[in-house]
């Protein structure tokens, strides 16, 4: 081994070993981004199922309704789990 | 004939010994030109020596090529080059010695002891001991007198001061003996030496004054300057450098003058000598730099050899500081390298850490504008969904409010013109008939009020639950009248995705259904046959045939039935159209504008 290739090497090797810490130190970071980001949209996703549920249950109700009956009670369906204010 | 060439060659031959024997006497007379003495310059000598010795040699002269290459030699030591004097010397002795010139010989071999004398003493005693006794066995006076003066500065060489004035004193007398003129500055100036390293300084000077006016006399200018010499060193040996100076710079001229470099070099050493003593450093480097050219000069060889050395040593140093000087350049340059290359190394790994946090931070960023971009999109549409889900619970609450009060309220009117008819069952058929209509009113508009309630919440209704709810409504007309033939054709090819408000909806069922029942009801219609067509733009229509007995529109008073189909079409701003005649059927008409 060379002088040269001995002083490009003591370079080298603590760039190449800062180089390997912040690459994992930024996957850690995006891997915590993911989990959380993960966690926010399955949450937003679950709100979301609820919402179009709900919609599906009104209008499930609103389907019931009959032209020649008119059972208008049956199909008002309230969920009183929607919070209106 | 004979007679006449024998005297022509005898004439020939006298003519050439005269000439020969003129040109020997020529060569003798320049051979004998005292070097020492000579004002002539020496690379003349050399020239007029050299050209001497062809004509010698061409003449067969033994002894006058022998002198020829002795003179030579002798200009030769003057020059410094001592081997070239060696050289001639022992080409002159070679000569004498195979020609028995006795004289020369002796002369010669004193002469090469004498020049020998500071390289080797042994050697230098023993050929000038050899030419001595060759000198006194032939009683060679012409050469003796120059062989005891060199002999006596052999002897003083070694420190024997008395057998050297020994030596010199015989020299003298034979000089005087032979009243020798050029002899005399010889033996005075060896006496002289002798007395100054004796102490004896007045005496020592005496004698060299003398012999530098006898030089004088017979133009001897290297005596002179020899002279010169000799007198400054004996006042630099009393310690009086000033006077010593003087005489030096009065010797360095003329020896400079006459080309007599081992002396000028020797008056130099002894300049640079006095000014040493003054302490006038300058001076002395000045004269014993001067002195070191003469570097090749025999009698300075020592000094020489101690230049030389330091010479050597200054060079070696010189070298040395040169290639420390170049290592340090070297090592300055490597560093300078090193720096370079750790600035570029440095940069490059800098950028390098740079652009890969700079990537980390950019990927980082990227994914999290990503994910928040989905996050931000579930959110918008989790708010918009919700806001509508509110809006949508609140209309479905007022709806059942408004049903469940309204409802109850209109129900409330049925039940008491219902009562109201029970308590008049006796009155006016008139006033009966007035509270049934209120009371069909009232149930009527309870429906409506219902399907408004309806159609306001679902606000769309599809093209296939229009179908439906259709179909259902002719089957169960189908099921309560099964002699009448009803068919429903429905084409939704060219818009299978069609939406209808819900009031749209609700208005063309319920026109669908009063034309049935029309039908059913007041025409006795045997096949009634329901179509409806959608297409783009919001495009539909309507059509109910019946084949009953129909009835002259123009004439016909208009009921609640019509009524209340025109108001419906024109609530959903599409056109109504009715054509019929007495027996030949109807037909409803519904189309969008």
């Amino acid at each position: 081994m060379t002088l040269e290739s001995t002083y490009v090497l003591g370079f080298l090797l603590p760039v190449s070993l800062l180089a390997a810490v912040m690459v994992l130190i930024f996957l850690k970071l995006k891997s915590r981004d993911q989990i959380r980001s993960r966690q926010r949209i399955k949450r937003l996703g679950e709100q979301l199922s609820l919402a179009q549920y709900q919609i599906k249950y009104r209008h499930k109700g609103l389907d019931r309704y009959n032209l020649l009956r008119y059972n208008l009670n049956d199909s008002l369906c309230i969920q009183s789990e929607i919070d209106l204010f | 004939m004979g007679l006449n060439y024998r005297l022509l060659v005898l004439v020939f031959l006298l003519f050439a010994n005269l000439s020969a024997q003129t040109s020997k006497a020529k060569i003798d007379s320049i051979n004998a030109i005292l070097v020492q003495n000579s004002a002539i310059k020496t690379d003349s000598l050399f020239t007029i020596f050299q050209q001497n010795l062809e004509n010698a040699q061409t003449l067969n002269y033994p002894k006058g090529i022998g002198e020829a290459f002795q003179k030579i030699a002798t200009l030769y030591g003057y020059e410094g080059d001592l081997d070239a004097r060696l050289e001639y010397n022992f080409k002159a002795l070679r000569i004498f010695e195979q020609h028995e010139l006795r004289m020369e010989e002796a002369y010669l071999n004193a002469e090469i002891g004498y020049q020998m004398k500071r390289d080797d003493m042994t050697k230098a005693e023993a050929y000038m001991n050899r030419g001595m006794k060759l000198a006194e066995q032939e009683v060679y006076e012409n050469v003796l007198d120059r062989i005891y003066n060199n002999y006596g500065v052999l002897k003083e060489m070694q420190g024997q001061l008395d057998s050297a004035l020994y030596f010199y004193e015989k020299g003298l007398e034979l000089v005087k003996k032979r009243d020798f003129t050029e002899g005399y500055p010889y033996s005075y100036s060896n006496l002289g030496g002798v007395y100054g390293q004796q102490g004896k300084y007045d005496l020592a000077r005496n004698y060299f004054e003398k012999a530098r006016q006898i030089r004088e006399e017979i133009g001897d200018q290297k005596g002179i300057a020899e002279n010169f010499t000799q007198i400054g060193e004996v006042y630099l040996a009393e310690g009086k450098n000033q006077e010593a100076i003087s005489y030096f710079k009065k010797a360095v001229p003329v020896a400079h003058a006459q080309d007599y470099r081992f002396l000028e070099q020797y008056t130099y050493q002894q300049l640079s000598q006095a000014y040493k003593n003054l302490r006038q450093t300058d001076s002395a480097l000045f004269y014993l730099e001067r002195y070191g050219v003469f570097k090749d000069s025999i009698n300075g060889l020592e000094v020489n050899k101690k230049i030389a050395e330091l010479n050597l040593n200054y060079e070696t140093e010189k070298k040395e500081n040169q290639i420390l000087e170049q290592r340090a350049q070297l090592a300055e340059k490597d560093l300078e390298v090193r720096r370079k290359n750790a600035f570029i190394y440095g940069s490059l790994a800098l950028a390098f850490i740079l652009g890969l946090l700079g990537y980390l931070i950019y990927s980082r960023q990227k994914l999290k504008n990503s994910q928040l971009q989905k996050e931000h999109e579930l959110q918008v549409a989790l708010a918009k969904i919700e806001t509508q889900n509110r809006l949508q619970e609140q209309r479905l609450r007022i709806s059942r409010d408004l049903h469940d009060n309204i409802g109850s309220q209109l129900t409330f009117i049925i039940s008491s013109i219902d009562n109201l008819k029970y308590q008049l069952k006796d009155a006016d058929s008139g006033i009966l008939e007035k509270l049934s209509m209120i009371s069909a009113f009232t149930s009527t508009t309870i429906n409506e009020l219902r399907d408004t309630i309806w159609a306001m919440n679902k606000e769309k209704i599809s093209v296939e639950d229009l179908q439906t709810r259709i179909s259902n409504f002719i089957e169960r007309a189908q099921s309560s009248k099964d002699s009448v033939q009803f068919s429903f054709d429905f084409n939704t090819k060219q818009a299978p995705d069609f939406i209808f408000t819900s009031i749209e909806g609700v208005n063309i069922y319920r026109v669908i259904q009063e034309a049935v029942n029309n039908a059913l009801k007041y025409a006795e219609a045997q096949n009634i046959q329901v179509t409806m067509q959608v297409w783009d733009a919001d495009q539909f229509k309507v059509a109910v045939v019946d084949d009953g007995n129909g009835f002259d529109l123009k004439n016909h008073q208009q009921g609640n039935g019509l009524g209340n189909m025109k108001k419906r079409v024109q609530d959903i701003g599409a056109t109504l159209q009715i054509e019929t005649q007495p027996t030949q059927g109807t037909r409803v008409i519904l189309q969008s504008k």
